[in-house]
């Protein structure tokens, strides 16, 4: 029995093109100490680095998120305005010869892909409507980027962390191995975010950003699994490394998801807050003091009801990633909506306001289990139970349907959080379990 | 008569014995025979069987979890001769993903199973479980029809090539 076309052969023709493509990275960088434009140089030498970094880390054996990351890549050498002329000389032999360059790049690049994906490789599905978000005005979220930037350079030290921690790995040569793979994968990656977020005079592309975020993500948590999974046999500073890097890396894609979801929920124009449909709904990490307090802040004065997104984070000095999470947790529980940048508290949000602390707690229990279906699930729960008393690993394991281990504890801490403060169902955090002890009647 | 192996780490035994259960129908479909080493006990070791069996193989499933990298017998045994075969001959490798796990550690640049709307979901996190066996023999199947260039036996007639 023979096979058809061999896949070896096309993972021959994808390391050709990778190796071109690392050519095509050291023709430009001799180009680089002719540059005098301090804002393209900078964006030039960060892609011929990526590129350089990408080529590198698959030329030999191409990984499965090769696609990825040349899509990433053609992304950002698509951003990068190559300027007319030099600040200093004028029109130069340089600038004609990179705008050849940036052309011979993206058909690299193109020729890369169309390789890949007839050996079954493509750029991966985000589950998030990435399409519907494109680039993004810098101005807008230049707090956010900051902030991703900071949350990147986290991650790179950890990744450090984790390379010296390798000279304790020689036991158990797996181990060593898998550093080796995830640190070098990782490194691309860091270089790819950091490439989307400096290309791009006036705005980022807010879609390839969060895909290279999402691959950091579904690398760290492989590679997390599996060193969770074996245990004992991976050493204690590798073990440690890798939990501080999961909780890095969700930093990353935490910020990079708040601010999608808020970009979607803009564009949409929401008069009413989007219904959620089932009990596995990401539910924004928010605290009920956060939010009450945020709710409060909107609702009296300078406000009086009515604010500006840019300007409540400046008076509330609160992170515009942060933020976003309290809107949105806001938003889903009715007390305000949100058109354009304008935040305006709902006829709920007003009373809410209004109202002494037994009003409150009553008005938010409503809302919670009309709009939050995970609330109102657990509180079902509770009720059919003779003695009213729930394990909370009952609710986690059906969470986990829909979410990751991780994010299905986090959304049931909240929902938790907040139904303890609505007094619809009472929590032991000793023993793990939630009951209808001292509930609210006649919510 | 396509010669397949299943490679897998003897700790996830009982999630291979169901898989096994899936590939039947792939097995009566495309006229493919699987061996897999079923012996249960510990104590690997590299076995003439095994490397007869590898060397007569035109399809491999490797059945992917964080036990089988941690396998010193796969990871330095099987995985370099099925790489050399795949090298040889050109023979098809599905990584079939049970369990969430640093798999493109070890798959390197292949296109791994199931996925679903393009993301690809280890079958223990499928719930329920069966849908994850079922969409990775799907997909099994797909492979091994684009790869052989074949097409599915209809119950009463042959395969083609």
């Amino acid at each position: 029995m023979t096979a058809n076309a061999p896949g070896s052969q096309r993972q021959k023709r994808l390391v050709q093109d990778l190796s071109e493509l690392d050519s095509l990275a050291r023709d430009l960088k001799r180009e680089l100490a002719n540059i005098n434009d301090e804002t393209f140089q900078p964006q030039l030498a960060a892609v011929i680095e990526t590129a350089s970094a990408l080529s590198a880390a698959h030329k030999t054996e191409p990984k499965a998120m090769v696609a990825d990351d040349l899509a990433g890549l053609l992304s950002a050498v698509r951003a990068l305005e190559i300027p007319y002329q030099d600040p200093v000389l004028g029109p130069t032999d340089t600038i004609r010869r990179l705008r050849a360059s940036k052309g011979l790049l993206i058909t690299n690049l193109i020729d890369a892909l169309d390789t890949a994906s007839s050996m079954g490789l493509h750029p991966r599905q985000s589950p998030l409507p990435l399409e519907a978000v494109g680039s993004i005005a810098r101005a807008e979220i230049s707090g956010l980027l900051k902030a991703l930037s900071h949350r990147l350079s986290e991650v790179e030290k950890s990744l450090n962390a984790l390379d010296r921690a390798r000279d304790d790995t020689r036991p158990f040569k797996q181990e060593a191995g898998l550093l080796s793979f995830y640190v070098g994968s990782m490194r691309v990656e860091i270089d790819l975010a950091r490439l989307q977020l400096a290309v791009g005079e006036h705005a980022v592309d807010f879609s390839a950003l969060a895909r290279v975020v999402e691959t950091m993500g579904t690398l760290t948590a492989d590679f997390v699994a599996t060193i969770r999974a074996w245990g004992g046999k991976v050493s204690t500073a590798v073990a440690g490394t890798a939990s501080e890097m999961n909780k890095r890396v969700r930093n990353v894609t935490k910020g990079v998801r708040t601010v999608i979801q808020w970009v979607i929920r803009r564009q949409r124009d929401y008069v009413l807050p989007r219904q959620i449909q089932h009990i596995g709904y990401r539910l924004p990490a928010a605290s009920i003091q956060q939010l009450v307090g945020l709710l409060d802040a909107i609702s009296s004065s300078p406000y009086s009801g009515r604010a500006d997104l840019p300007r409540l984070s400046q008076s509330e000095h609160i992170d515009e990633d942060a933020l976003l999470v309290l809107i949105e947790a806001l938003q889903l529980l009715g007390f305000i909506r949100v058109v354009g940048s304008d935040v305006t508290a709902t006829e709920a949000g007003r009373a809410f306001y209004k109202s002494d602390l037994m009003q409150r707690k009553h008005l938010f229990a409503r809302h919670l289990l009309l709009l939050i279906p995970l609330a109102a699930h657990i509180r079902k729960v509770l009720e059919e139970r003779p003695n009213h008393v729930a394990p909370e690993g009952r609710f986690l394991a059906e969470l986990e349907d829909y979410l990751d281990e991780e994010e299905a504890r986090e959304v049931l801490e909240t929902v938790i959080n907040w139904g303890r403060y609505a007094e619809i169902f009472a929590y032991d955090y000793d023993r793990g379990f939630l009951s209808l002890e001292n509930p609210i009647d006649g919510v | 008569m396509i010669q397949g192996f299943i490679s897998y780490c003897h700790d996830d035994h009982r999630s291979f014995v169901k898989f096994q259960t899936h590939l039947a129908g792939i097995e009566r479909a495309y006229g493919v025979k699987f061996w897999a080493d079923t012996r249960i006990s510990a104590g690997y070791y590299w076995s003439t069987e095994i490397e007869i069996a590898i060397e007569a193989a035109d399809v491999f499933l490797l059945l992917l979890s964080p036990g089988f990298i941690a396998s010193d017998y796969i990871f330095f045994r099987e995985i370099p001769a099925i790489a050399s075969r795949h090298r040889t001959t050109g023979a098809l490798i599905v990584p079939v993903i049970l369990e969430r796990c640093s798999w493109q550690f070890v798959a390197g640049a292949l296109q791994a199973v199931p996925t679903e709307e393009g993301r690809l979901t280890p079958i223990l996190d499928w719930a329920p479980q069966r849908n994850g066996f079922n969409r990775a023999r799907e997909q099994i199947g797909a492979a091994i029809e684009r790869h052989f260039g074949l097409e599915r036996k209809s119950t009463l007639g042959k395969a083609t090539s």
